[in-house]
């Protein structure tokens, strides 16, 4: 058990850095599409090896208060909390690229916006 | 090391995930970005909320977790179809 829960405590701390580099990826980057990479690897990566290890650890967790069925009634939570996050997180990175994208932020380099004229002569 | 001290570290490293993306909000530049920082912002609470959970060994915060997961696409997805269909001019939305 003290097994499952070390692997368990790896897999959090691996998952918290990833969200961190995320967060730094989301602050430093140049580019809103840039940005956009970033903050959707949190989203995935991040949260599902951060909920992975947290279901690791309750499985290895030992405690006379914590039965198999509250212990499984965690995991099943977790689960579903990791499966949300898995699915809804591209869904909102895409759609905020494509309302961006639409909105005319193309191909700029510096990150400023562009007005559509602009987009209108480089696109044709 | 102990499972307190790696949930601390878990929920110190979210909350300094969480303060650069609300610095990311608050400077912009276009109103894409505040979104994109917002919906991150909004994933590291249900991570720290988790994590809260089990440092306080209260199991209960994962459905509060759950319900914010729930409520952060929602908003995410209304504030851009009200982006989609109001039809301001660009200038105006991106800032």
């Amino acid at each position: 058990m003290i097994v499952l829960t070390t692997i368990g405590s790896v897999f959090v701390l691996v998952g918290v850095v990833i969200c961190m580099i995320g967060g730094v990826g989301l602050l430093r980057m140049p580019n809103f599409f840039a940005r956009a990479h970033a903050a959707s690897v949190p989203d995935t990566l991040g949260a599902g090896l951060c909920l992975f290890g947290m279901t690791l650890v309750i499985i290895g967790y030992d405690h006379p208060l914590y039965s198999w069925d509250l212990k499984a009634l965690i995991a099943v939570k977790l689960f579903f909390i990791g499966a949300f996050l898995f699915f809804t997180g591209p869904i909102a990175g895409h759609a905020v690229c494509k309302a961006a994208f639409e909105r005319g932020h193309g191909s700029d380099i510096d990150g400023s916006p562009k007005s559509p004229e602009e987009r209108e002569a480089e696109h044709g | 090391m102990s499972l307190t001290v790696v949930f601390a570290i878990a929920c110190i490293c979210t909350l300094v995930a969480m303060a650069m993306s609300l610095i990311r909000a608050t400077i912009g530049p276009t109103v894409f970005d505040r979104i994109l920082a917002v919906n991150n912002f909004g994933t590291m609470t249900v991570l720290l909320l988790g994590f809260l959970g089990f440092l306080t060994e209260r199991p209960d915060f994962l459905d509060i977790a759950l319900v914010y997961a729930l409520m952060n696409f929602i908003a995410t997805i209304a504030v851009l179809r009200y982006s989609d269909f109001s039809h301001a001019p660009s200038d105006e939305v991106s800032e």
